[in-house]
């Protein structure tokens, strides 16, 4: 009877507290703080509770969490605490008892509340609590911006494992969302929830592993980011110029430019030809791509080489120019305009360097085109005019002002020499781009087995097996996914490294709905975009020009 | 070849529904009712509809149950031909699951127009659900009007339903009368949905 009696009061009294989580009110001299202690598998919830939840409060009082964590199930994500937990609180001057209500969630929830009496504890236990209340820092974020229907939060160094939580609730997807790394720099992407209203400011937790959590508060830019990734692209433009694809093109007009340097009239005049030609080129491709996508279709950048006509005409085409350099023929030199004067020769000569950027995707341009991709029409176009801008820029410099070109060694017979020696990479390219034909027309053949076909489930799966995953999203025509994987992904320690997790090669040579669907997941409209999804993280996103020790250090290796 | 080229737009136009967009047309699916038979959303169309995201054991929905407060909604709005689906997403032995039997004995006492049930998550994945109660309103001609939770005060106390802005309620009293819904979202709260 007694035993009964005992477990009735047992009962009622865990009914009252939830029975999951117990709470207590702990206070040492002003210190006062809510102690939660969890059952295995059960948590309670963090000012906002993410996907799901509700916040524990106390009353009278302010609680002050610590960093909270983040739980999953399933597409679902909360953020909160389990385990054993102080969170400290604010108590009104001269008050020992509160009331705390909660949330306790394992996969059933139940409402938790307890009416709490202060218990004295030793001196210096919730000083250690108060240590981990997150305090504001405004130099741990560099800024944060609005990109389509995501937030970009940027901050400064090397942070793959970075995790941002949101205060608002119901602002952002619970989920960690992408982050991407670059050498000197990490971007946090977090994903608005359908429906939310655009936030001024973000306001939130910060964890980067190995440093205090911190309190961001940030406004959020909106012009601020038109304008970055207009920067962007144009940086992306001139970078393209050094790109082997482009390079030979801009070094061949760039004599030209010295043989006529003599009797030549209004050099502005070719400049601007020859800028007009590449801005009106990328617009025409730009416009193309928007009004396909438009229609439905799954196209993305470097679109046009999926058809093996049109790496078939490339080839050619190369082929023609690499002849012309050799001093076969002279056909052709008018699209070039090797020497040329004509305004329309200039602007043909853009639309060629245009035509021949395609397979170059040149750092910074990755992430200003997909950002274009998702933005209405004229965001879109202008951001593809200033691609088009910077990557006219260096030779309309250098058609502008002549002065310029006198630093250059003066024309004479080794001109013809440097002609030879650039038909070199035109042939290269020429038999690069029959290899692109040759896997556009054959079937695909038995591959390295280190790299598996990638699926959306194939990496779910891999990822369960708590296996860190690397995807290589490519094609065969995209020249910067050819090089990444020659000179870095194919090294022994890199290889090594991948070989102890899972590696997926995701090729984009053919149109594919699935790849085009998950590139844009990731703010992406074209290839290189290289994965990692860290042991037990999220998504780590790194730059369009790899180095070993950057993959490296990602797949959680030592450099 | 044609087929071939409808499956690509088809499988195309399912990834570009990542989630439910206000103003536009609300995803169409189709799931079994507490009687097995098939329930398509799109055939409700010409009328008002609310899906209301169901889990009997939660708490928060205790609150709107318990209180009566769903049940009079989903009777008052029945009677002015708004077609109210209760939706229970979860697989068998997940908490909240409902068998054939267990839906008809409780859709007894709702006002529902049918318990829906989505075993695979997938219609749940579709609109985004996250908690129990999570609530859409699709207007007459298709499209989605609001998505949210019920209310402005996020608690599983039923004392505070007097106090509080029922959106749902003002979303259908609005798309009634032929008037914009002033709330069109809200951050929805509850328990989590059983994925």
């Amino acid at each position: 009877m007694k035993a009964l009696l005992l477990v009735l009061l047992a009962a009622s009294a865990s009914a009252k507290e939830g029975g999951h989580v117990k709470a207590t009110l702990l206070v040492s001299g002003s210190e006062s703080a809510l102690r939660l202690v969890h059952d295995p598998h059960w948590h309670t919830y963090w000012i906002n509770p993410g996907d799901s939840g509700l916040a524990t409060k106390l009353t009278p009082g302010v609680l002050e969490f610590p960093a909270p964590e983040r739980i999953v199930a399933g597409p679902l994500t909360s953020f909160g605490f389990s385990g054993d937990v102080l969170i400290p609180a604010n108590l009104p001057a001269g008050v020992t008892n509160a009331t705390a209500t909660w949330l306790e969630c394992a996969e059933v929830c139940i409402p938790g509340k307890a009416e709490l009496r202060a218990q004295m504890v030793a001196p210096g236990v919730l000083a250690a609590a108060r240590a981990k209340i997150p305090l504001p820092d405004a130099s741990a974020v560099l800024g944060a911006s609005r990109r389509g229907d995501r937030v970009i939060i940027e901050l400064d160094g090397r942070h793959p494992l970075a995790e941002f939580f949101p205060a608002a609730n119901g602002a952002f997807e619970g989920a960690r969302g992408s982050v991407s790394v670059a050498p000197t720099r990490t971007e946090l992407s977090l994903q608005k929830a359908p429906g939310a209203k655009d936030l001024e400011a973000l306001s939130g937790v910060l964890v980067r592993p190995g440093l205090p959590p911190v309190w961001v508060l940030a406004p959020i830019g909106a012009g601020g980011v038109a304008l970055r990734n207009l920067l962007l692209a144009f940086l992306g433009g001139l970078l393209l110029n050094l790109m082997p694809c482009v390079f030979p093109v801009l070094s061949i007009k760039v004599l030209g430019l010295l043989k006529a340097s003599g009797g030549r009239r209004a050099p502005h005049f070719h400049a601007l030809a020859y800028t007009l030609g590449v801005v009106t080129s990328f617009m025409a491709l730009a416009g193309g791509l928007l009004a396909a996508r438009a229609a439905g279709a799954s196209l993305g950048w470097g679109f046009q080489l999926q058809s093996p006509w049109v790496v078939g005409a490339m080839a050619a085409l190369f082929i023609a120019i690499g002849l012309n350099l050799l001093g076969y023929f002279e056909v052709g030199t008018r699209l070039m305009s090797l020497g040329e004067h004509s305004g329309g020769g200039s602007f043909s000569s853009g639309v060629f360097a245009v035509v021949v950027a395609a397979p170059c995707t040149a750092p910074f341009m990755g992430a200003a085109l997909g950002w274009a991709l998702s933005r209405p029409a004229w965001e879109a176009l202008a951001v593809f005019a200033t691609l088009g801008l910077g990557t006219a820029a260096p030779y309309a410099v250098l058609a502008s002002w002549p002065a310029l070109l006198k630093r250059l060694p003066r024309p004479g017979a080794w001109m013809e020499t440097l002609k030879k020696i650039l038909s070199v990479p035109m042939f290269a390219t020429a038999l690069w781009l029959l290899w692109v034909l040759w896997h556009l027309l054959a079937p695909p053949v038995a591959v390295d087995p280190l790299w598996k076909v990638w699926s959306p489930a194939a990496v779910t799966e891999a990822r369960a097996a708590g296996k860190t995953v690397f995807v290589d999203f490519t094609a065969a025509w995209c020249l910067s996914c050819q090089v990444n994987e020659r000179v870095v992904l194919s090294r022994r320690e890199v290889v090594a490294a991948l070989e102890k997790g899972a590696a997926f090669k995701a090729d984009w040579t053919d149109k594919d709905p699935v790849i085009e669907a998950e590139l844009a997941r990731h703010g992406r409209a074209g290839v290189p975009l290289y994965i990692v999804y860290p042991k037990g993280g999220e998504a780590v996103i790194l730059p369009e020009i790899l180095t070993p020790s950057l993959v490296l250090e990602t797949l959680g290796e030592k450099p | 070849m044609k087929t071939l080229l409808a499956a690509v737009l088809l499988a195309l136009a399912s990834a570009a529904h990542a989630a439910p967009q206000l103003g536009k047309p609300a995803p169409d699916f189709t799931l079994e009712d507490q009687n097995g038979k098939p329930v398509k959303l799109s055939d409700a169309k010409g009328k008002v509809v609310v899906l209301e995201w169901f889990n009997e054991g939660c708490p928060f929905v205790k609150k709107h149950y318990g209180s009566n407060n769903m049940q009079s909604l989903q009777k008052k709005y029945a009677k002015k031909d708004v077609v109210w689906y209760s939706i229970v997403t979860g697989k068998k032995g997940k908490q909240g699951y409902l068998t054939t039997e267990e839906a008809q004995d409780r859709l007894k006492t709702m006002g529902s127009k049918a318990i829906l049930r989505d075993e695979k998550g997938d219609v749940g994945r579709l609109y985004s659900a996250k908690t129990t109660p999570h609530m859409f309103v699709i207007d007459k001609k298709g499209a989605l009007i609001y998505m949210g939770g019920i209310d402005d005060n996020p608690s599983s106390d039923a004392a505070d339903i007097k106090s509080s802005k029922n959106f749902v309620a003002s979303a259908l009293d609005e798309t009634l009368a032929g008037k914009a819904v002033s709330t069109p979202s809200a951050a929805p709260y509850g328990c989590s949905v059983k994925y």
